[in-house]
């Protein structure tokens, strides 16, 4: 019988600890994580999978926006045609950033501080687990 | 009637008195006795000498007054006009030249207090749109102060959320309940160091200025900021010259170009050379700046780092703007220099080249007593 696969979500934060934390919840629900300390670590990792066809790549993205090499609307920009849920957070909660990344095609944006549980639940959203 | 005529014809009617008097006289003469013709004649050339200086005399005054008198009252409006009094009028009851020049002088005041009149309103207008343009510009660095706020301290904020959220609800236990409680403590003291720097930025005191030598505050900043350049390798070389007057806060200015010293040695984490070069020359402040053109020191500190791009490097003096990973850098450093040497009426400039380095020059105008 074939086990079904455990959805696998890529976070890319600059922050340490926050990266540690939301990685830290993801994985209590039971995905897997990979995580990336920059957007150009995340968009690396995904041309990676891509190029050689691994097994496991990401299902959904949690990307920060504010980030050094790459943020998290390049992030976004770079994956609109891979159809890739990406869910950002962000600290300029404007509504130009929110409309610009709506734009952009993500699924939501989480400003900071947000509840973690919020975040963990629309990520289950955008890809459930396997019951 | 024209003024020569009128002064002619005074002319010429105490000639045509002298000569009538002198005629009747005359004929008077001839019919008298020889004795008598010696007096008369003596008598004769009295009278007519008389009567001439009296004509003459009259003659003089009744020209003075036809054309001394307007003349006077155009000398004055003229010094009128001179002195600032624009828009007067000048009134000389004649048809004649001074008449004509009278108008032309009323209707050149007029032209000049509507040009007046314009240069002061398109001078307020300038004034306006350089306030609103100033008020534009706080407006500006208040969002970024605002959006820099929110994401230095929404981060930590959020870490400190979510472990007291797990703390609370039991999902984190025992080590790792302690191990998330240091984590909260060491977030709370980054968001304190921030809000400490934020204060330092917003309630900067005014300079306390004395006369000091650039030299020795460049001695200080290099050993202030030697440990930080040993353990990233890199080395500080320091120009010695002559002295290098400025009046200046000597902790403050330590402070901007410190500041200054510690981004270039952050900008060279594979080590690299910093060097600090002071010079004396004639400077223009820059369009945005009041201060005049004058003699000026400047302190060059250049390093051998990643550089600034080209799209950066505008925005490198902006509070909160950084390029450093967060928590390395709050993005303050260099806008609190900024704001040093501008509070000293000087101005800082950069040029970069990717991969090569950036040179960071401070211009401070030299003390006044050592500018000769």
């Amino acid at each position: 019988m074939r086990t079904k696969k455990i959805p696998r979500v890529l976070v890319a934060e600059d922050d340490r600890e926050m990266r540690a934390i939301v990685a830290a919840a993801l994985r209590r629900l039971g995905y897997a994580v990979t995580e990336a300390r920059d957007g150009a670590t995340a968009v690396d990792h995904i041309g990676s999978c891509l190029l050689h066809n691994t097994p496991d790549p990401p299902d959904v993205i949690v990307a920060d926006i504010r980030m050094p090499a790459l943020t998290g609307l390049s992030v976004l920009a770079s994956v609109r045609e891979l159809d890739l849920p990406v869910i950002l957070i962000t600290a300029f909660g404007d509504d130009y950033t929110h409309a610009l990344a709506r734009r952009l095609g993500a699924v939501t944006v989480f400003d900071k501080p947000f509840d973690i549980d919020m975040l963990c639940a629309a990520v289950e959203l955008a890809c459930p687990l396997p019951s | 009637m024209k003024v020569v005529s009128k002064l002619t014809i005074a002319i010429v009617a105490g000639v045509c008195v002298v000569l009538g008097v002198n005629a009747a006289v005359e004929l008077h003469i001839l019919r008298a006795t020889d004795d008598l013709r010696v007096t008369l004649l003596w008598d004769t050339a009295i009278t007519t000498l008389v009567i001439a200086i009296t004509v003459g005399g009259l003659s003089i005054l009744f020209g003075a007054w036809l054309v001394g008198r307007p003349i006077r009252r155009l000398v004055e409006h003229a010094r009128r006009i001179g002195a600032g009094e624009l828009g007067r009028t000048v009134e000389v009851g004649q048809h004649d030249e001074i008449g004509v020049l009278a108008v032309e002088m009323n209707q050149m005041s007029h032209r000049l207090a509507q040009a007046h009149a314009r240069v002061v309103e398109e001078t307020e207008a300038r004034h306006a749109a350089l306030a609103q343009m100033r008020h534009s510009d706080r407006l500006r660095t208040v969002g970024q102060l605002a959006a820099g706020v929110a994401h230095e301290l929404g981060t930590p904020l959020n870490v400190v959320a979510v472990h007291a959220k797990l703390i609370r609800t039991g999902v984190t236990r025992g080590d790792e309940a302690s191990d998330a409680l240091r984590i909260i403590e060491q977030q709370t003291h980054r968001m304190a160091t921030i809000i400490r720097q934020l204060l330092g930025f917003a309630r900067r005191a005014s300079p306390a200025k004395r006369p000091i030598d650039l030299r020795e505050v460049a001695r200080d900043v290099t050993s202030l900021v030697l440990p930080l350049a040993d353990r990233a390798g890199v080395a500080i070389r320091c120009d010695d010259g002559p002295p290098i007057i400025v009046d200046a806060d000597p902790t403050q200015l330590q402070q901007a170009l410190a500041n200054v010293a510690v981004d270039g040695i952050d900008a060279m984490a594979g080590g690299g050379n910093l060097h600090v070069g002071m010079s004396r020359s004639w400077q223009t402040p820059p369009a945005d700046h009041d201060g005049p053109a004058g003699p000026h020191a400047a302190i060059e500190i250049a390093d051998t780092g990643v550089g600034i791009a080209p799209g950066d490097l505008e925005r490198v003096f902006e509070p909160f703007f950084t390029t450093k990973s967060v928590g390395d850098g709050t993005g303050l450093g260099l806008s609190v220099a900024y704001g040093i040497v501008r509070e000293h009426g000087g101005w800082i400039t950069v040029a970069s080249e990717l991969g090569r380095g950036t040179c960071f020059t401070v211009y401070l105008p030299l003390a006044p007593e050592i500018r000769s």
